[in-house]
């Protein structure tokens, strides 16, 4: 699954979609924000067999923002929560309405065991977004210390593209390769492309893998 | 007397030289030996020391058509540098040996120990100036033959 893509046109959702499941995705999410849902898509969607969410990227820098834009536009299916501070990092981690908290190169260095502990209330994912790699190759070392991270005290993760064009996209392979470049499992690094359970499954302790 | 003194003497010379010359023989076999160990040891690290090579089958996505394989070396090349630098290039001599532009799919080849950085620094590579590129790795073989088989696969998610 790529949990956040957000094309521009509804042509480059169209190619984004079918390259993706030649690459083997099931589930897209594509951003509310872009209002590129129509019937169209959904037809495309049917006969390539592939599964489209809404998912709304929130950004916030304190709890109470958050909150409030939470009231706001939390009706998508997937809420993931941008933090710019280590207090809204806490605040977004703890509710369950956001599934996927995104690190930043600047809040990586927070993440510690206890930080780490508070994704289990909340029940969500901690997220990277490999764009940053695309813009900046130096963010590779911000991905191993989040794979080391992860990896060493069990987080539940999830890695997205925020494709706007094909030439974006992450084939499975490439996350595999560069967890093993690094000396990771690549394995372990393509839990990172799996679903992501829906709420109810998520306090089950069931995720649809 | 004197006579049955010098036989004695001229016997343990005899003696003597003779033994000597078995231990001579012994040494010179045993040197021998040696010799034939030290080239077997450098045929050994000679056959250590060559590497067994990968092939990497990849798919290219482009907005603008690739047509030679110089090209698509130099875009290689490039992405290696600015991911591993110098060394990177140097330890894993990566070379496209065979691009298709009707199929846009290559075969690039490197050594096995180093294939994973190899594609690890290709999924960076997404623009070159203003050609924008996503190359999808399809097949690593060790065989340059069953590479060849793997440029008509079109599936992607293999």
């Amino acid at each position: 699954m790529d949990s956040y893509v957000c094309p521009a046109s509804r042509e480059e959702l169209a190619s984004l979609l079918k390259l993706q499941r030649r690459m083997g995705y099931k589930y897209v999410g594509l951003c509310v924000e872009s209002g590129l849902w129509n019937k169209d898509i959904d037809v495309l969607a049917r006969s390539l067999s592939i599964k489209v969410i809404l998912a709304r990227l929130l950004c916030a820098d304190r709890p109470g923002e958050a909150k409030k834009l939470l009231r706001e536009k939390g009706e998508a299916e997937l809420i993931i929560g941008r933090p710019g501070s280590i207090e809204a990092y806490r605040f977004m981690s703890r509710d369950s309405r956001f599934k996927i908290i995104e690190v930043s190169p600047s809040m990586i260095k927070h993440i510690d065991r206890g930080e780490a502990g508070l994704l289990t209330i909340g029940g969500g994912y901690l997220g990277f977004d490999l764009k940053r790699i695309i813009n900046s190759p130096s963010n590779i070392s911000v991905l191993k210390a989040f794979f080391s991270r992860v990896f060493k005290w069990s987080i539940p993760f999830k890695l997205y593209s925020s494709a706007t064009n094909v030439f974006e996209v992450w084939h499975p392979k490439h996350v595999y390769f560069l967890a093993k470049s690094m000396g990771f499992q690549g394995r372990k690094a393509l839990e990172g492309l799996s679903p992501v359970g829906m709420v109810n499954q998520l306090y089950s302790g069931g995720r649809d893998e | 007397m004197n006579e049955e003194i010098l036989l004695i003497i001229v016997l343990i010379l005899l003696a003597y030289f003779i033994a000597r010359s078995f231990m001579i023989e012994e040494k010179i076999r045993l040197l021998r030996e040696n010799i034939v160990n030290m080239h077997r040891s450098e045929e050994k690290e000679k056959i250590q020391i060559r590497k067994r090579k990968r092939y990497v089958v990849f798919h290219v996505i482009s907005n603008q058509p690739l047509i030679r394989v110089e090209e698509i070396n130099s875009i290689l090349s490039n992405a290696l540098r600015s991911c591993g630098g110098e060394l990177l290039i140097g330890e894993c001599r990566p070379q496209v040996v065979y691009f298709s532009s009707r199929r846009s799919r290559g075969i690039l080849r490197t050594y096995h120990d180093c294939y994973e950085k190899v594609i690890a620094c290709l999924s960076t590579v997404r623009c070159q100036g203003d050609r924008k590129i996503l190359i999808i790795p399809v097949k690593t073989t060790g065989t340059l033959k069953k590479a060849r088989w793997y440029l008509f696969d079109k599936n992607l998610a293999r």
